[in-house]
């Protein structure tokens, strides 16, 4: 085992940390703004990478095209979601709001089943074909060209939590609802907007992640559980933290499979997310 | 010479570089009322939550009836037969008004096991009756705590406290938020407690009035630190204490 | 001290459950041997079990674990492993599984129940996914493989019958007991306890309670019946793997049907898993034949509706109606009188 294994391992951690740093930051918002853990997080990426191969196939649109689109739609999903059901469960105990989230994650994920069936699907001759090379590593362009939109998506995003006036406002209400609320938030309205934007985090990675990983209807289970570790990791609430988490946890991934053994390579990351829970329930930049 | 029930010796407890209670000693007799005044801020519910074991003291000790209770979990300070209730009531909702007080008893004595099948004693359920008739709110029984008034949940806190006949009483604001009526039935049947039961009672309170017409001796504190103590009159009038509910913390 | 069975002290009411129990007792000699049948009826009683385990430490102590099919696992694993490997009936094997399901409940209980409610529910999941895939490697335990009930039937001593009608009556009586385990919680002191820990944890500390003790009791209690459940289970279906018995899906049933039924109610669970279990069978033969996805979808939409308009439950739904009713009708007798 040289060190040039390990690097690449490393690379390729960085690479798709960046995915699961954007995955991580739609749930963390959501968590931290309106207390609700989303079930079905996963599986709207799930749904964003099937509109995005169907924009391929029947429509012949390279992912990198259909972006914008699919991640519109989305927004506008996330919007409906919230205002007919979500809203609902705002402040309900959370056994119920976890079921709520849940149920609709099983309706998505067995109607994806019914309709698209098992099959795994792939994107196959789209613009990001290939490998970058340098040295002895290697990177495919399909992942580079996602990391970086990841990182685009993220930069955009905190730039809005920072800058615009909603985004203070949603931060204002992540930290207390009623002091906002006081301040004359509309928080219904901003509620809405971060459930589009939990929303739209997911789209951007589903439609990248189609460019390069096999689309599922159980896809998204596995994306959900390494989102929550790298919110655990980062700490609940932080989006920042959540960045830190998913790239994180992406390296730490890599690693553990290239260097110990590939079929552990989740059992890793679980172990980190339960020892976190355990030791740090803050995570390392939380804020609950 | 009555003996010491509760015995606080030198308590500190810090926030950071915040010093919250800064070596408070009081001590509260047998079937005394005390009271406990001071501004906001003063420390007076950090005191309370010293004492419980909820904050862990950096200094200093409690003594019930002689026995170091200092920073215990709260719930064995409550088993040692401390009760406390807080500011703002804290019944559980769905619980009715009569568990609400049956799951005070001694729990010290109980086999925590065997409480998987056993259900209170007829002793304990005829105690508690007596307790919520003390009170006069036996008619809500069977309500669900969350229904009760605030007033009536003030009062169900009272007789919960004294299920397990407790040696001492520490009650946060009991007559705050409560309309007037309901005020002075609260502080007589504190007054009727004591005299009855021989309860001893610290209690915290805003309200002069209330505090006046029931301690029997009084503490002030201001800034985490007791500036006085004594007979209520000379304490309420102490300008040391007028100056610290005026003038800055 | 008293013990609270006093079931027949209230009468009438009874009926309700009395009646149908002689029914059930009855089912395999009216239904023939049919083996569809009586599977449904099967696995009705295995949710029911499941159920209670779960209502036990979620419903009760409001501890949201969604761990309780690693507990059923555990249960199936021991008792297997123990047949396969020293020949040991399941009848004791249940009796190793039961502890180690609650030891390891221990040590994780102890562990995590610091946490508040989602980050509980969340620990619970990770530790679950830990396990799956522990033992998908975990030579061992067969890993992937699996292993399978050695065919020495029919036996008492190796608890396997080519009928399903002896399977019936012991789910049945696991379904019985489990129930029973929280009918009897539920009107104790601890079932209070329970309940207060549920509403305000501090405030049950402020009143006495060892809420850590009594917490990891429910747990405690919940993983030895979850295992229980799972070593007759193994013998049912007379092979076990990680991917089928420690599936995620297994508890977000459980956790679906109790509250569909009612959480923290001593029927809940019953009514769930009574209404669900065959309605998801029936989904399944009409609409999907081989793809089983209607039926998740159908079940997904009914929790959705539930947790949307009616979320304290179908069977507290049931008593408030009748509740109603009742007093309308004493209303409408006194104003008929006046």
């Amino acid at each position: 085992m040289d060190s040039a294994y390990v690097l690449q391992a490393l690379i390729n951690g960085i690479m798709i940390g960046g995915v699961y740093a954007l995955i991580a930051v739609g749930l963390s918002i959501v968590w931290g703004v309106m207390g609700i853990v989303n079930f079905a997080h996963g599986d709207w990426l799930m749904l964003s990478a099937y509109f995005s191969w169907i924009f391929y196939m029947y429509a012949g649109l390279d992912p990198l095209i259909s972006l914008p689109l699919v991640v519109a739609i989305f927004i506008l999903f996330g919007f409906a979601n919230y205002k007919f059901i979500m809203k609902r469960f705002i402040d309900a105990p959370i056994v119920i709001s976890i079921v709520a989230t849940f149920s609709i994650s099983l309706i998505m994920r067995f109607g994806a089943f019914i309709i698209f069936k098992p099959d795994y699907r792939l994107i196959k001759d789209h613009v990001l074909e290939g490998v970058y090379r340098f040295g002895e590593f290697q990177v495919s362009r399909a992942k580079f060209a996602t990391f970086l939109i990841m990182i685009a998506a993220l930069l955009l995003l905190f730039s809005f939590l920072k800058y615009t006036k909603t985004g203070k406002a949603i931060r204002a209400t992540a930290q207390d609802r009623d002091v906002a609320k006081s301040l004359g938030v509309n928080v219904d309205r901003i509620f809405l907007i971060t459930w589009g934007i939990g929303l739209a985090c997911v789209a951007v990675a589903g439609t990248m992640i189609s460019t390069f990983f096999y689309v599922f209807p159980m896809m998204g289970i596995s994306f959900l559980l390494l989102a929550f570790a790298s919110v655990a990791l980062g700490g609940f609430g932080s989006v920042h933290g959540a960045v830190f988490g998913g790239i994180v946890i992406g390296i730490v991934q890599q690693l553990g499979g290239a260097l110990v053994y590939p079929a552990f390579k989740d059992v890793f990351v679980f172990v980190i997310f339960i020892l976190m829970l355990m030791f740090k329930p803050k995570g390392l930049f939380g804020k609950y | 010479m009555s003996s010491k029930c509760l015995e606080i010796k030198d308590l500190t407890k810090k926030f950071g570089g915040l010093i919250a209670l800064n070596k408070i000693s009081i001590h509260i007799d047998e079937a005394e009322i005390v009271g406990l005044i001071g501004p906001n801020g003063s420390g007076k519910t950090t005191l309370f939550n010293c004492i419980t074991g909820f904050l862990k003291p950096d200094h200093g000790k409690v003594f019930l009836r002689g026995k170091d209770i200092t920073g215990k979990y709260p719930y064995k300070v409550i088993q040692e037969k401390v009760s406390r209730t807080f500011q703002i009531t804290r019944v559980f909702p769905e619980l009715t008004t009569m568990e609400n007080t049956l799951i005070a008893i001694d729990h010290k004595k109980e086999s925590r096991f065997r409480s998987l099948y056993e259900t209170n004693s007829k002793d304990e359920i005829k105690k508690a009756s007596k307790l919520l008739e003390f009170m006069g709110i036996s008619k809500l029984a069977d309500e669900p705590g969350g229904e009760l008034s605030y007033g009536q949940q003030k009062l169900l806190e009272l007789a919960a406290s004294l299920m397990q006949d407790p040696s001492a009483v520490l009650l946060d604001e009991p007559t705050a938020g409560v309309n007037p009526t309901l005020v002075n039935k609260i502080i007589d049947r504190i007054r009727a407690a004591n005299k009855e039961f021989g309860t001893t009672f610290l209690i915290i309170e805003h309200n002069m009035d209330v505090i006046m017409d029931l301690s029997m001796r009084m503490y002030a504190l201001a800034s985490g630190e007791i500036i006085t103590e004594g007979d209520p009159d000379k304490v309420r009038n102490n300008p040391d204490v007028l100056e610290s509910y005026l003038g800055g913390a | 001290m008293k013990i609270g069975i006093d079931f027949f002290k209230e009468d009438r009411k009874k009926i309700w459950i009395l009646l149908p129990l002689l029914a059930l007792l009855v089912v395999p000699y009216i239904v023939g041997d049919e083996p569809y049948l009586l599977h449904v009826f099967i696995i009705v009683f295995v949710y029911i079990a499941l159920g209670q385990s779960w209502n036990l430490v979620s419903g009760y102590a409001g501890q949201l674990c969604f761990a309780t099919h690693i507990f059923f696992t555990y249960g199936a694993y021991t008792s297997l492993m123990l047949l396969l490997r020293i020949d040991l009936t399941p009848w004791v094997g249940l009796f190793v599984g039961m502890p180690i399901s609650a030891g390891i409940a221990y040590l994780l209980g102890s562990r995590l129940f610091h946490l508040k409610g989602r980050y509980f529910a969340v620990a619970t999941i990770a530790f679950a996914e830990i396990m799956r895939l522990v033992f998908l490697n975990w030579r061992f335990v067969g890993a992937a493989y699996g292993l399978s009930v050695p065919l020495k039937g029919p036996s008492l001593y190796y608890v396997i019958w080519t009928s399903k009608v002896p399977y019936f009556y012991i789910f049945l009586a696991l379904a019985i007991i489990s129930t029973l385990i929280v009918y009897v919680v539920d009107r104790s002191k601890a079932g209070m306890y329970f309940r207060s820990i549920k509403q305000d944890e501090n405030g049950a500390q402020h009143k006495g309670i060892d809420t850590s003790y009594f917490k990891l009791l429910a747990f405690m209690i919940s993983a030895a019946m979850a295992a229980a459940v799972g070593t007759f289970y193994a013998q049912y279906v007379l092979y076990i793997d990680p991917r089928t018995l420690m599936d995620l899906l297994i508890s977000a049933k459980i956790v679906m049907i109790v509250l569909f039924g009612s959480i923290g109610t001593v029927y809940g669970p019953v009514l769930g898993a009574a209404i669900l279990i065959p309605l998801g069978e029936y989904m399944r033969i009409k609409l999907g034949g081989g793809s089983q996805g209607w039926d998740y979808v159908l079940y997904g939409l009914i929790i959705l509706l539930i947790v949307y308009y009616r979320p304290q439950g179908v069977y507290i739904m049931i008593k408030n109606q009748i509740e109603s009713i009742r007093r309308r009708t004493k209303n409408v007798l006194k104003m008929s009188r006046n």
